[in-house]
């Protein structure tokens, strides 16, 4: 219908177009073209289109020849220059119309419409397409909105908060009629938050105080290395690139360290944005400083990377990508690189954007002190030297090295060339070369000068090779500037086409007067750094306290801690959000201090009971009417299995920074022996290879360290009871469990109370005294020893639902 | 009363669809969902072919190759046409030309829908094999097995919907994999033992305790786990706990004898070429693919690797097709015996195909702009050739098919629209196809 309307008007508007055209090749393009046209080209391609693809207009003279993102898709007289024939000729990947081609007689009809001037009668002008979503329609979007500073709510009962917190929350639930169920008891309680600050279980079976608990349990190294986790799987931190090449990143674990470190150090939170953003331009007092400050943007780059085509411009544009993905969701909970295609479909983040923050990570470099076989480019292979390195390994050094060893391989190769080439003069296989025959070829003159060549091309690699992996232990897998330089547009993210070079900035949605421009003279990243860690941002902190809740209750008030923009979740409780943002930055932006506030509330001490009103009113508890049962983690089960055990080790490992491989793929490394020197520390200390996830942390969510993931998945499958129920590893540490406690009592009662108390961190009922009792009884008189029946008994603890889940 | 939501309730209630469920702590893999549309296949069995099959010596006869051997290729660059070593013959009602690599395969002719100008984006191995599996070359992207898995849920409630043997963890770790889909629907890797040691399932097998034993610590991990159930009054995580138990329990007992050879018998056994060390690994591989398949999995992937023949071809190609092309007869043999092709869509391919011209004198380089391979029963056409090379099978000219067309067709005869079946995750909506993808609807039956 609209289709036939606008037929209509185009014909009254062809007519004052006769005079341009000769009235037969109009009437060639009214009969043969124009019906093609709308009738294969429309729907994607004019203004009554739902969708407009490719910025491509067909429905006017003007559009056709101007064409969309791509180039002109009619000249005139040109037919071969006319993308439209490439395109319907399905040449080129440009295949068009895409589910079906047009037939040989109307391609040709085309390419004679087009020969012959590609007269085409119709006027108009066509019109650009407006970017998605306006930038000040954007802003209201409730997550760009400065932070509010919410009142403390009144409530009816006064009697039930210990903390504003608590009249936040209850002041949600009194709305929709609801009321908070009971308190856990000490021992949940004591266990909850055990595992919530330190990832282990409690030392006792009994809370005492609970505040002076708190305080202790924040103090505890092990603190840093549970919360220190939840950032690295923001941070999708690997020690390895993967993508198919995937290198060992041998340096990554001092950005690991770093992170346990500031946790427990309890640095504030803006300055852990700073760090990991621009440490590299930040001002230091000390050497040390400068050192760590330099470790932090270990973030940038320990992402994934195709190394196999470092030197490339496709390999700066895909790195800036997956910097800016990392960067604006682990901090402000931004999907930004939707916006590298199209203008963000549903964020006011213009595709200008996106290149404005590319030209910034574009201008920096990350120095990985990692290698592929056979690299030419020395571009992000180089080292990060600390302040007081006795060795200094440069650019210089680094360039030679890659040449020297791709000289080296070729050198080698002319020797084995030669050697082939005797050989097959007689009539010799060159496979299986027997040492009689080896030396025979290694007397003949052509092939000894070929070897002495290669020998000394190799003294000059291993030269080098030998400073480098000396220089190794003195440096920082981290980000330095290059020449700044701006970023131009990648039409549809296309490298080879190039639209207008955006100076570098910020999203516009989230500037202010006040934001600072970037140093024209530095990549940006500090401005980047500062803008981000700014108070002002109205996303940081609430992206930050939302983390810090959802770790604490199992669920953010946003329930999309990565995605706070239109296609996330919205707040369950906006006014808290606020409230917690606001507390977080009255503390100095200190985790600890935001933590034990939100330990200290109520809401966090309830139990998990059941209501049958919160169930009918709230039943995703999203207003916390009670506690939420919370799964434990792969880290948190593999870590408290051996810890009850006795056979974790508690100390950080030892770094180990091995030398220099002919390669250094993770393929052709001794995993086993990699994996060996950690097996019993925590998880955080082992190593975490792109690809090569353990197959028990993956079966329990473990999460892959290509993506940020603020928030794990929690699956319940099959093979994770098969894991439980029969692997040589949770076999092995039920038969220690035993073992420890068979030490400690030769009661059977008080063992299986000791049982319950290392595993489940209570007390059994009479009634599970009894079932076990009974079961340890059974068992043993169809078994020869008791050890077993014991081991059996922590193994089936293990097994436990309740084991897995915090109540 | 007590608003009680068992796990099934869930399952059949919730709008909210499978990313819910998985947060939610559930199974989500037990629930079948209905298709899009009518579906012609209920399954897919991949036999893939890692390393990059030459189309040359196998499926896409070229007498011009074989008559310019030796010349220099046209565009001067890569070095002398190689013609094919083996002798291409017409086979079968429909005359499809096959070499002689491939004589017990051949005589099912009629049944191959032979796809003559695949074409791919990636050159390399590393990022071909997951744009293959998952239409991505770099990014860690669900393989198609769990999109099909998501899409259509399992058949089956006693073994898991998606498994995979001999699988490629060496390039990628993702091409069984669910990224970003929840692990409920990756790949269970399934061993087939002959060469291959250790438990066909991980953890499969109960080493420490007798039969005996273990049931009283079963029952007395369930008697737990009831008790902890009566405190909670409804309590769905636990429930999929005590879920998972059963179906773990049932694995112990269905795998061990689905694996179990002993039940197949010694015609059978021949047929698949098991027990002859060059068929042994695969013809294993393809009886336990048919058998899975009868047992309701909805995707099963099996497969070798050393098809990457960038020398000693005429060596290497014996022994590669040598060790697949009896077991490949005997499962679609199999499959039609029992009256499963028509709904079991099998399909033959590597990453991407060979050059025409030769490398180290008795090799071929990868080709990624035209290679062949083929698909068979689940709805497509039987006997039939679609898509033209060009003269030396360097790239296609006519009914060019990519990877992500591909992907769309076996999509569609599970009855799934590659753009409808999606899944939102970081701010947009995911495809297997991303933005790409057409049903070749000239192959469908």
């Amino acid at each position: 219908m609209t289709r036939r309307v606008s037929i209509l008007i185009a014909t009254f508007a062809s007519l004052r177009a006769l005079a341009a055209d000769s009235s037969s090749e109009v009437a060639f393009f009214e009969s043969r073209i124009r019906p093609v046209l709308i009738d294969k080209c429309y729907s994607c391609h004019s203004t009554e289109a739902e969708k407009v693809k490719g910025g491509l207009l067909l429905d006017t003279r003007e559009g056709i020849r101007k064409g969309g993102d791509t180039a002109a898709a009619v000249v005139p007289g040109d037919v071969k220059g006319s993308l439209l024939i490439q395109a319907i000729h399905y040449q080129d990947d440009l295949e068009m119309p895409p589910k079906e081609r047009l037939s040989p007689e109307i391609v040709a009809d085309f390419e004679k419409w087009i020969a012959a001037g590609a007269a085409d009668p119709r006027e108009g002008t066509s019109k650009t397409i407006a970017s998605t979503i306006g930038i000040e329609e954007g802003r209201k979007h409730w997550a760009f909105q400065p932070l509010s500073k919410p009142s403390v709510p009144d409530v009816k009962d006064t009697s039930w908060p210990k903390t504003d917190i608590d009249r936040f929350v209850l002041a949600a639930l009194e709305a929709k009629g609801l009321r908070p169920v009971a308190d856990a008891t000490a021992q949940e309680l004591n266990r909850r938050i055990a595992f919530d600050l330190t990832g282990l279980p409690p030392e006792g079976t009994s809370v005492g105080n609970l505040d002076s608990q708190i305080a202790k349990l924040l103090d505890s190294p092990r603190f840093g290395e549970r919360w220190g986790r939840h950032w690295l799987d923001v941070a999708r931190y690997a020690e390895s690139s993967g993508s198919g090449h995937n290198v060992l990143f041998p340096l990554a674990f001092r950005y690991r360290d770093w992170v346990i470190d500031s946790f427990n150090a309890d640095k504030p939170y803006d300055r852990f944005v700073r760090e990991q953003l621009a440490g590299d331009l930040l001002p230091a007092k000390s050497n040390a400083q400068r050192d760590e400050q330099l470790i932090g943007t270990g973030f940038l780059a320990v992402g994934i990377k195709d190394l196999r085509e470092n030197g490339s411009h496709r390999f700066r544009m895909a790195m800036a990508d997956e910097q800016i993905d990392a960067t604006s969701r682990a901090f402000m909970g931004l999907t930004l690189a939707c916006a590298k295609c199209h203008d963000h479909k549903f964020d006011p983040i213009p595709t200008r954007d996106y290149y404005a923050l590319a030209g910034i990570f574009t201008s920096s470099e990350p120095m990985l002190g990692a290698r592929r076989n056979r690299q030419r480019d020395p571009f992000a292979a180089g080292l990060l030297p600390m302040s007081e390195s006795p060795v200094i390994f440069g650019d210089k050094d680094m360039a030679e090295m890659l040449r020297e060893r791709v000289d080296l391989t070729y050198a080698r190769l002319k020797v084995r060339d030669e050697k082939w080439r005797i050989l097959t003069e007689k009539k010799m296989s060159v496979k299986n070369v027997k040492p009689d025959v080896e030396e025979m070829l290694m007397r003949d003159p052509a092939v000894k000068a070929l070897a002495d060549k290669a020998d000394a091309q190799e003294k000059r690699y291993e030269d080098l090779r030998e400073r480098y992996d000396a220089a190794m232990p003195h440096t920082v897998m981290g980000l330095r500037d290059v020449k700044p330089a701006d970023c131009a547009v990648h039409i549809r993210g296309e490298d080879t086409q190039l639209g207008e070079v955006v100076p570098r900035g910020f999203p516009q949605v989230l500037v202010s007067a006040k934001t600072k421009p970037v140093n024209p003279e530095q990549s940006g990243r500090l401005e980047l750094a500062e803008w981000i860690a700014s108070p002002e941002n109205p996303l940081t902190t609430r992206v930050m306290v939302n983390r810090i809740w959802q770790h604490l209750f199992g669920v953010g008030i946003v329930e999309s801690p990565d995605d706070f923009g239109k296609t996330g979740q919205p707040p369950s409780n906006l006014a808290l959000l606020d409230h917690l943002a606001g507390r977080f930055i009255a503390h100095g932006w200190s985790v600890k201090k935001m933590i034990a506030e939100i330990m200290r509330s109520h809401v966090y001490q309830l139990g998990t009971a059941h209501d049958d009103k919160g169930i009918e009113v709230d039943p995703a508890n999203r207003l916390h009417w009670r506690m939420n049962r919370r799964r434990l983690d792969s880290d948190a089960i593999m870590d408290a299995v051996r810890s009850i055990s006795g056979e974790l080790v508690l100390e950080r490992p030892a770094p180990v920074i091995p030398a220099t491989e002919k390669d250094d793929r993770v393929k052709s490394m001794d995993l086993k022996a990699w994996f060996a020197p950690t097996r019993h520390h925590r998880t955080v200390y082992q190593p975490i290879l792109r690809d090569y996830v353990p197959d028990e942390w993956s079966l329990f969510d473990f999460p892959d360290p290509e993506l940020v993931t603020g928030r794990r998945g929690i699956t319940t499958v099959p093979t994770q009871a098969l894991y439980l129920m029969n692997s040589p590893f949770i076999v092995e540490q039920s038969k220690r469990t035993a073992q420890r406690l068979q030490q400690t009592s030769t009661d059977s009662s008080e063992r299986v109370q000791h049982a319950y108390a290392l595993i489940l961190n209570r007390k059994p009922s009479d009634e599970e005294l009894r079932d076990a009792a009974e079961f340890l009884q059974n068992f043993a008189s169809s078994s020869s020893e008791n050890a077993n029946a014991v081991a059996a008994l922590c193994q089936t603890l293990f097994a436990s639902a309740e084991f897995r889940y915090l109540y | 009363m007590n608003t009680t939501f068992s796990r099934r309730d869930m399952l059949r209630t919730s709008a909210n669809g499978f990313g819910y469920l998985a947060f939610a702590g559930l199974s989500a893999q037990a629930a079948t969902k209905q298709p899009h549309f009518a579906a012609k296949a209920k399954r897919v069995i991949l036999l893939y072919m890692q390393g990059g099959v030459s189309h040359l010596d196998t499926f896409d006869y070229k007498p011009k190759l074989q008559a310019d051997n030796g010349k220099d290729f046209a565009t001067g660059k890569g070095g002398k046409l190689l013609g094919s070593p083996w002798k291409f013959q017409q086979h079968g009602q429909s005359g499809q030309w096959i070499s002689s690599l491939f004589p017990h395969l051949a005589k099912q002719a009629d049944d191959l829908c032979v796809l003559s100008a695949m074409h791919t984006d990636a050159q390399a191995h590393e990022t071909a094999v997951p744009m293959f599996h998952t239409g991505n070359q770099l990014q860690a992207r669900p393989s198609i097995g769990a999109w099909v898995l998501y899409g259509l849920g399992a058949e089956t409630q006693d073994l898991p919907g998606f498994i995979a043997m001999n699988p490629l963890n060496r390039f990628g770790g993702n091409n069984q994999g669910s990224a970003f889909l929840p692990a409920s629907y990756q790949a269970t890797i399934v061993k087939a033992g002959g060469k291959e040691k250790g438990d066909p399932v991980a953890n499969l097998v109960t080493a420490h305790l007798s039969p005996e034993q273990q049931r009283q610590q079963l029952d007395l991990l369930s008697r737990m786990n009831k008790r902890r159930l009566e405190q909670d009054v409804a309590n769905s995580e636990l429930e999929a706990v005590i879920g998972s138990y059963e179906m773990a329990f049932k694995m112990q007992t269905a795998v061990p004898g689905l694996m179990d050879l002993k039940t197949e018998s010694e015609a059978t056994l021949k047929a698949y070429g098991i027990g002859n060390s060059k068929t042994d690994d695969f013809g294993r591989q393809c009886l336990f693919a048919r058998k899975f398949a009868e047992a309701g999995v909805r995707f099963i992937e099996i497969g070798v690797g050393g098809w990457d023949h960038h020398k000693d071809l005429k060596d290497e190609m014996e022994r590669s097709a040598g060790s697949v092309d009896q077991p490949i007869a005997a499962l679609l043999n199999d499959l039609k015996q029992r009256d499963m092709l028509k709904d079991t869509l099998v399909v033959w391919a590597g990453e991407f195909g060979r050059t025409p011209f030769a490398q180290f004198d008795n090799g071929r380089d990868h080709n990624n702009r035209a290679f062949t391979i083929w698909m068979a029963g689940g709805g497509v056409k039987a006997g039939i050739r679609h898509g033209i090379s060009d003269d030396y099978g360097r790239e296609g000219l006519e009914g060019r098919m990519h990877i992500h067309d591909l992907h769309a067709t076996i999509l569609h005869q599970l009855g799934l629209d590659h753009e409808k079946l999606t899944y939102r995750y970081s701010g947009r909506d995911f495809r297997l196809t991303d933005v790409k993808g057409n049903v070749v609807r000239e192959i469908l039956a």
